[in-house]
């Protein structure tokens, strides 16, 4: 670790002031313990139990199922004409990824208290990896949807199609989410900072949000019933990240890019928002909490 | 040489009084509504008359700081307890930022405030050698270079795949310990906390930490002036958030081991606080230090003093004491009189006696007079003692040492007797 070049004052310390100096190469110094960590709190939410990490199935597998039986059966919402099973899952999947990205990362600074109060490191590395494990559960989540996508494919006359230019965007979609989950989170992990409340609102407010979300019901419906609130109702940047899930695997007809360019950039905007109200908190955190 | 690699300019730390943001946004609201209507703030402490009233007043933990460390240094932190040491830390360990001035370093900083920092209990030995050396700042590649060095030395051996919480909690800080003292860093801080473990293995760490200190620069912070004295050559000394003395180490004990009674050759014992029986029968009043202008002593030299006693009773074969201590440390060693005097009942003695202070190093020392009696049973009655009864210094002299600057942490506190040739 010796620095090569010692003439240079390598870290000065001053003030907490200025909006924005996040050192994205001091995070990529740090990217080793980013991947530890995310490897910590994936090992230590498995290990000594009897099922691992199929525990990560099991869960939108139990939601989809109650959706199914709920909004499916009883209530009777459309689904676009998808399977309902198949309908619901590509909601849930996704949404539930965003969902614990957001809840994660909103405790970091509350979680890591004692780290943090020993030792400096990049404190986005804690959320980053946060999100990083959670992308494992995702990807575990996805390989079973994308199994039972295939079972429903290869019925004779499927209703089902799978959009394969979209379904090549995934990967970005994805990323975004993770974004967009970190972004909310770490705005929200800076104010509970200050104001310990919000702390209890977040799990209450993803819920609200997921209502506000295609993920019981399709996004056309909401278009039909309130076609001047469309755009509003795409201002939500997860409405067109779950039709985009449906679009491309399913092949449901209501996506529009032009929606998802939206949403990418109303990520960006939480994302920008997000790491300058938590540089801020990171730099006098300790004093605060 | 000037080859700065951490200065301080101007640092002020500002907290204030009371517990800091419990509040919840509807307080924050509330404030801020009143604020726009002119009215008062209903968050303000009502009275600000009883000592709750400080609660968010304004103080400076730390208050204009300034200093620079060489390239090299091992340098201790010393200062009583809120004396600003510990935000000190933070502030160059970056956990907080300063309200005011300007911290800043060459290099990495690695400080060591904690061991086994993000420790987990799923994780084994080895994966949490990974982790905890990452949140140190080393890259996984250093740490697998060091991997084997750090497990040898957490005398962990076998277990090293076993999970943390199986461990002893002898073995969780052995293995921190481990990590942290395989940092490679520019600047090392180290908390005294870091001397872990068994006495064998504590031992270890000190000398583990000696070995760092003169390798690297290192700010280290402890209470046990031994250790320091052990590790550090200069010395930073704050108090109240100032920082009032930087310099040599001794100086800076004596400056934290109270107020410095060198120079005053006379002292008056009337207001010691005796404890329990002693100083009811036999009292010390108070003594003069003869022949010197300030308690400076060559090595090798005699310290001449006249005592002054008052004995209530009779007492016979009465001696002397004089115990030598140093700032936070133990009692180094003693010097014994033969019995001085047979008293009668309320008189008032006056003794003078000569110490010769042998071959004890140069330093600062503080002297303890202990006055008893050993009756004829064998049975030690002690009358009164009176610690830190004068202070003095004892100087370098070159040419009674065989022409040797003496050095305290290459020769030891006491140059013994000299060796002769003989012939046989």
């Amino acid at each position: 670790m010796a620095n090569a070049n010692r003439e240079e004052w390598s870290v000065e310390i001053r003030p907490a002031h200025g909006w924005l100096n996040i050192n994205l190469k001091e995070l990529w110094r740090y990217r080793d313990l980013i991947y530890l960590l995310a490897r910590r709190n994936f090992v230590s939410l498995y290990k000594q139990t009897i099922l691992g990490p199929a525990w990560a199935i099991i869960q939108p597998l139990l939601t989809t199922v109650m959706f199914t039986v709920v909004f499916g059966k009883i209530a009777n919402i459309s689904t676009d004409g998808m399977p309902q099973f198949l309908f619901y899952m590509a909601g849930n999947v996704p949404w539930t990824f965003f969902a614990r990205c957001l809840e994660k990362t909103s405790e970091t600074f509350l979680a890591n208290e004692r780290i943090f109060g020993k030792v400096y490191f990049p404190r986005l590395c804690a959320p980053i990896a946060t999100v990083l494990f959670t992308m494992i559960s995702f990807l575990i989540q996805f390989a079973l949807f994308l199994m039972f996508l295939a079972f429903y494919a290869l019925q004779p006359n499927p209703t089902v199609h799978l959009n394969w230019g979209l379904a090549a965007l995934t990967p970005v979609v994805l990323v975004e989410m993770g974004l967009l989950g970190l972004g909310m989170g770490v705005m929200v992990s800076a104010l509970t900072v200050r104001y310990r409340d919000l702390a209890l609102l977040v799990s209450f407010g993803v819920q609200l949000w997921m209502y506000a979300s295609p993920v019981a019901y399709p996004a056309s419906l909401m278009m039909q019933n309130f076609p001047k609130l469309a755009g509003i109702y795409m201002l939500n940047p997860m409405a067109p990240i779950i039709e985009f899930f449906r679009a491309a695997y399913l092949g449901t007809d209501t996506f529009s890019l032009g929606y998802l360019l939206l949403s990418m950039a109303v990520t960006a905007f939480i994302l920008f928002a997000g790491a300058v109200l938590f540089n801020r908190a990171q730099k006098t955190f300790m004093d605060n909490i | 040489m000037n080859d700065i690699v951490l200065e301080a300019q101007h640092v002020y730390k500002e907290y204030r009084y009371g517990v800091i943001n419990n509040r919840t946004f509807k307080d924050d609201l509330a404030e801020k509504i009143a604020k726009i209507r002119h009215k008062e703030n209903p968050m303000a402490k009502i009275g600000n008359q009883d000592l709750s009233g400080r609660d968010g007043q304004k103080f400076f933990a730390l208050e204009d700081v300034s200093f620079d460390i060489q390239r090299g240094q091992a340098v201790a932190l010393i200062g009583r307890n809120g004396a600003g040491k510990s935000t000190l830390l933070k502030l160059i360990s970056r956990i907080t930022s300063p309200t005011k001035g300007l911290i800043r370093y060459k290099g990495n900083v690695a400080s060591l405030l904690e061991v086994g920092t993000g420790f987990n209990r799923e994780l084994t030995g080895r994966e949490n050698i990974y982790l905890n050396g990452a949140i140190m700042g080393m890259t996984k590649n250093d740490i697998t270079k060091r991997l084997d060095e750090i497990i040898e030395f957490s005398e962990i051996g076998p277990f090293i795949d076993t999970p943390a919480k199986r461990y002893s909690s002898g073995m969780y800080v052995k293995l921190g310990f481990a990590v942290a003292a395989h940092l490679d860093p520019d600047i090392l801080i180290c908390d005294e906390v870091l001397a872990v473990g068994d006495v064998s293995f504590q031992d270890k760490c000190i000398r583990k930490m000696s070995e760092l200190a003169s390798e690297h620069t290192v700010i280290y912070v402890s209470h046990n002036m031994r250790t320091l004295r052990q590790l550090c050559s200069t010395a930073i000394y704050l108090e109240e958030g100032k920082l009032t003395y930087s310099g040599d180490l001794e100086h800076a004990i004596s400056l934290y081991s109270g107020a410095s009674h060198m120079g005053e050759t006379h002292r008056d014992f009337s207001d010691v606080r005796h404890q329990g029986n002693l100083g009811r029968f036999v009292r010390l009043v108070e003594m003069d230090i003869l022949d010197v202008a300030a308690c400076e002593f060559e090595m090798g030299a005699s310290i001449r003093f006249r005592l002054k006693m008052l004995s209530s009773v009779a007492v016979s074969g009465l001696k002397i004491g004089i115990q030598l201590t140093r700032a936070g440390s133990d009692i180094l060693s003693t010097a014994l009189s033969a019995p001085f005097a047979d008293t009668k009942e309320n008189e008032i003695l006056t003794e003078t006696f000569e110490m010769p202070l042998g071959g004890l190093a140069p330093g600062e020392y503080d002297a303890r007079i202990w006055l008893y009696m050993v009756d004829p049973m064998g049975r030690m009655i002690s009358y009164d003692i009176v610690p830190n009864a004068f202070r003095f210094a004892v100087t370098q002299n070159p040419g009674k040492n065989q022409g040797l600057l003496w050095n305290e942490k290459a020769l030891g506190l006491f140059r013994m007797g000299d060796i002769e040739r003989i012939k046989l």
